[in-house]
C-alpha cells in the first residue's frame, strides 16, 4: 500500500561549502522525500536552494526543519518550508521569449526601475540575472515574456523613450537571435 | 537562462559593431509574364512583380522590429530580362525597364536586378538588343540595376560583348554626368555570374530557381574588426594568423546565423521557399564599417601594401568556412567585397595612392568578387575599359571563381579628383588608370578566349 504523500516547497540558504548539496538531500532522502524540482545558485558566497517534493504524511513540517538545522549545528541553515496544498497554474511557457538587456551607470533603485517598465508595459519577467559591469556601469539581463504587451511598436517606442529619460540603454531583442549566434543546433 | 557574456557580446555586435542583414532579396521567375505583345508581357510583369512583393518590406521591418536586427536593404532579382524580352525592340527592352521601375517603386524597395543577359558563349539577338538599350533604359529608370555575363570557366570569354559593355559603360557615365556617372554604378560585368545572389547590382534570378524565392545577404565588417582588435588585445604573445582566422571563421559563423534566422523567419511570414545567405563582408561608407580596416588591424600598415593580397585571401576562406557552416545553404558570392567608394578605409587608400589599379586587381583574385565601385578618369576610352573587364575576366575564368568589374569612369575628372555618390555608394578619389590606350590592337581582334583547361593546373 503506497503511503499518502504531503507535497512542500524548501528554501534553504547558508554560506557556500563543498557538501552542502549532499548534506541537504542526504537528509531529504533518510525521511524518504521524493525531490521533484530544485533550483540553485551562489550569489556572493551565499548558498541558495529551493526545493520541491513530497513527504510521507507521517513526516511532519518540523521534522524536516529539526533534521536539516541539524545538519550543521555550527552554521545552521536558514529554512523555510511551505506546505502546498494547492498547485498554483505553472506560468505558460511563451512561444516567443526575448532577452531584454539593461545597460547604465550604476544607482540606487536600478533594477526597481527597468522592473517597473516591466510591470508598466505588461512585461513578465521569466528570469533575470545582473552583472557588476566594469567601473561604474551595471548589466541586468532579463528574459522575458511579451505575450501580454499590448503591440510591439507601442513597446518599442516606450522603450525608445525610457532610454532617454533614464539615460539608460534597454535593448530588446528575440532570444532566438542569441540561440542562433551561440550554439550550433538550431 | 543563456550565459550572460554570450548575450551580452551579442548585443554588441548589433548595437555597436554594424552587424545587420545587408539585404533580404526577393527572387521572382518573370518568363511566365511574356506574351506576344510588348506592352501586354509589361503589364504582366507589373502585376505578378507587385502581386508577390506587395508584403516584403512591411514584412522585414515586422521581423526586423522583432528580432532587434535592422534588414538595410528590400530588393527583388528577376529573371534575366533578355529571356523575358527575346524577339522585342530595343524600344520594348527599354519600356521593361520602365515597368520594372514602376513595380519596385510600388513595393517600395530599394532596387531591382534583373536587366541582364547571358553572353559568355555567344551573343543572342535578345541579348544585343538588350546591350543596346541599356544606356536608355538605366537612363530612364532609377530604381534598376543591369548586369551582363561575359564569361565563364565552361565557355571562356566573349571578347566582342566585353568590348561592348566598355562602350555601354562610358555611355551610363556619360548620360549621368550630373550625378558624377553614378548610372554606371547600376551595371556589373560578370565572369561566372551566381544565378541566386541577393547583392546588387548584379542580383539575377537564373534559370532552374524556384518561381518566386527568398535569399538573403549579410554583412559585419565592423563585427569582424572588432573581434579582431578584442582577440589582439587580450593575448599577451602575438597571436599566429590561424589563430586570427579562426577569430575571423567564428564572427562569420554568428553574422551568418543571424541573417539565416531573419531570412526564413520572412520566407516563412510571406510563406516562400528560402532559398541562400549570401555571407559576404560588405563594407558601408560608415567609419567602422569597412573591410579595409580589416586590412590594416591584421597588420599592414597602408592598404595596397605588400602583404594586402595575402591578408583578403586569408579573411576571404575564413569568411566563407565560417559562414557555410553556419547555414544550410550559403551562395552567392559569399566572402569579402572590397568595393572603393563604399568603404572609407580603400577610399582613404585611393586618396593617399597606396592601392593602385594593378593591385586591386591582384587583390580581387582572391576576394569575393571584383574591381567593385572604383570611379576612374572619365578620360579613360571605352576600349582600355573594355580591357580592364578583359584582365578581370580572365582572373575569373582561370580560377573558377566569379569575377566582375563595376567601374564608373567619372566624367570632367581626372585622377586625383573627388567624386561622392552619396549614401551607401560613399565617395572616392578617382584612380589612376595607367596605360591608357595602349591596348587597342588587343581588344581589335574580339572573338572569344576559349575556355581554360581542367588539367596540368600550375
Amino acid at each position: 500500500m503506497t503511503v499518502p504523500q504531503k507535497k512542500y516547497i524548501i528554501s534553504v540558504m547558508a554560506p557556500d561549502r563543498i557538501g552542502i548539496i549532499h548534506d541537504i538531500t542526504r537528509t531529504i532522502a533518510d525521511m524518504e522525500g521524493n525531490l521533484t524540482d530544485i533550483r540553485q545558485q551562489v550569489l556572493q558566497g551565499y548558498f541558495s536552494m529551493i526545493l520541491y517534493g513530497s513527504f510521507p504524511d507521517t513526516v511532519s513540517p518540523e521534522t524536516i526543519g529539526r533534521q536539516l538545522l541539524a545538519v550543521d549545528p555550527d552554521n545552521p541553515f536558514e529554512i523555510s518550508i511551505k506546505p502546498v496544498t494547492e498547485t498554483l497554474p505553472a506560468p505558460d511557457a511563451p512561444a516567443d521569449s526575448y532577452v531584454l538587456t539593461a545597460r547604465g551607470a550604476d544607482r540606487i533603485g536600478f533594477v526597481a526601475l527597468v522592473s517597473g517598465f516591466c510591470v508598466e508595459h505588461d512585461i513578465n519577467i521569466l528570469d533575470l540575472s545582473t552583472t557588476p559591469g566594469t567601473g561604474e556601469t551595471y548589466t541586468m539581463m532579463l528574459l522575458v515574456d511579451l505575450s501580454r504587451c499590448s503591440t510591439f511598436e507601442k513597446l518599442r517606442a516606450g522603450l525608445k523613450q525610457f532610454n532617454q529619460q533614464h539615460d539608460l540603454s534597454l535593448l530588446l531583442q528575440h532570444q532566438d537571435i542569441f540561440k542562433a549566434t551561440n550554439e550550433i543546433q538550431l | 537562462m543563456m550565459r550572460s557574456d554570450q548575450i551580452l557580446a551579442t548585443v554588441d555586435m548589433i548595437q555597436k559593431e554594424n552587424l545587420d542583414v545587408r539585404a533580404v532579396t526577393m527572387g521572382i521567375d518573370l518568363l511566365d509574364c511574356r506574351s506576344e505583345s510588348p506592352l501586354d508581357t509589361c503589364r504582366k510583369i507589373k502585376e505578378k512583380i507587385c502581386r508577390h512583393a506587395e508584403q516584403l518590406v512591411p514584412v522585414c521591418e515586422q521581423v526586423s522590429a522583432r528580432y532587434g536586427i535592422s534588414v538595410v536593404n528590400k530588393r527583388i532579382a528577376v529573371t534575366p530580362v533578355a529571356y523575358v524580352g527575346a524577339g522585342f525592340s530595343t524600344e520594348d527592352f527599354v519600356n521593361i525597364a520602365r515597368a520594372l521601375d514602376e513595380a519596385a517603386t510600388l513595393v517600395g524597395i530599394d532596387f531591382l536586378g534583373g536587366f541582364s543577359a547571358n553572353v559568355e558563349n555567344g551573343t543572342s539577338k535578345a541579348a544585343a538588343t538588350l546591350m543596346a538599350a541599356m544606356p536608355e533604359a538605366l537612363a530612364a529608370t532609377a530604381k534598376v540595376c543591369a548586369s551582363i555575363n561575359v564569361g565563364s570557366s565552361k565557355y571562356g570569354i566573349n571578347m566582342d560583348a566585353v568590348a561592348t559593355m566598355g562602350g555601354v559603360i562610358k555611355e551610363l557615365a556619360e548620360d549621368s554626368a550630373d550625378s558624377g556617372g553614378f548610372g554606371a554604378a547600376r551595371l556589373v560585368v560578370f565572369t561566372n555570374q551566381p544565378e541566386a545572389n541577393p547583392f546588387m547590382a548584379g542580383a539575377i534570378h537564373g534559370p532552374g530557381q524556384h518561381e518566386v524565392v527568398i535569399n538573403v545577404g549579410v554583412s559585419g565588417p565592423g563585427v569582424v574588426a572588432r573581434a579582431l582588435e578584442r582577440k589582439l588585445a587580450e593575448t599577451a604573445t602575438t597571436p599566429g594568423l590561424h589563430e586570427l582566422a579562426e577569430v575571423i571563421k567564428q564572427t562569420a559563423f554568428r553574422v551568418t546565423r543571424c541573417g539565416e534566422l531573419i531570412g526564413r523567419q520572412v520566407s516563412t511570414t510571406l510563406g516562400l521557399p528560402f532559398g541562400i545567405v549570401d555571407v559576404s563582408l560588405a563594407p558601408t561608407p560608415k567609419v567602422g564599417d569597412s573591410v579595409g580596416e580589416i586590412l590594416k588591424i591584421m597588420g599592414v600598415d597602408s592598404i595596397g601594401a605588400p602583404g594586402s593580397t595575402a591578408i583578403v585571401a586569408l579573411l576571404n576562406d575564413a569568411v566563407k568556412k565560417g559562414g557555410t557552416f553556419a547555414s544550410q545553404s550559403a551562395g552567392g558570392l559569399s566572402g569579402a567585397f572590397i568595393p572603393v567608394c563604399e568603404d572609407a578605409e580603400l577610399a582613404e587608400a585611393v586618396k593617399n595612392n597606396t592601392l593602385p589599379l594593378e593591385k586591386l586587381e591582384a587583390m580581387t583574385s582572391v576576394c569575393s568578387v571584383g574591381l567593385d565601385m572604383i570611379a576612374v578618369p572619365g578620360s579613360v576610352d571605352a576600349v582600355t575599359i573594355g580591357a580592364i573587364i578583359a584582365d578581370e575576366m580572365a582572373i575569373g575564368m582561370i580560377n573558377h571563381k566569379t569575377t566582375a568589374v563595376r567601374l564608373i569612369p567619372v566624367p570632367g575628372k581626372e585622377a586625383g579628383d573627388f567624386v561622392s555618390f552619396g549614401g551607401l555608394f560613399g565617395e572616392s578619389s578617382i584612380l589612376p588608370v595607367r596605360n591608357v590606350g595602349r591596348s587597342d590592337r588587343f581588344m581589335g581582334f574580339g572573338g572569344k578566349i576559349p575556355a581554360p583547361i581542367n588539367s596540368l593546373k600550375n
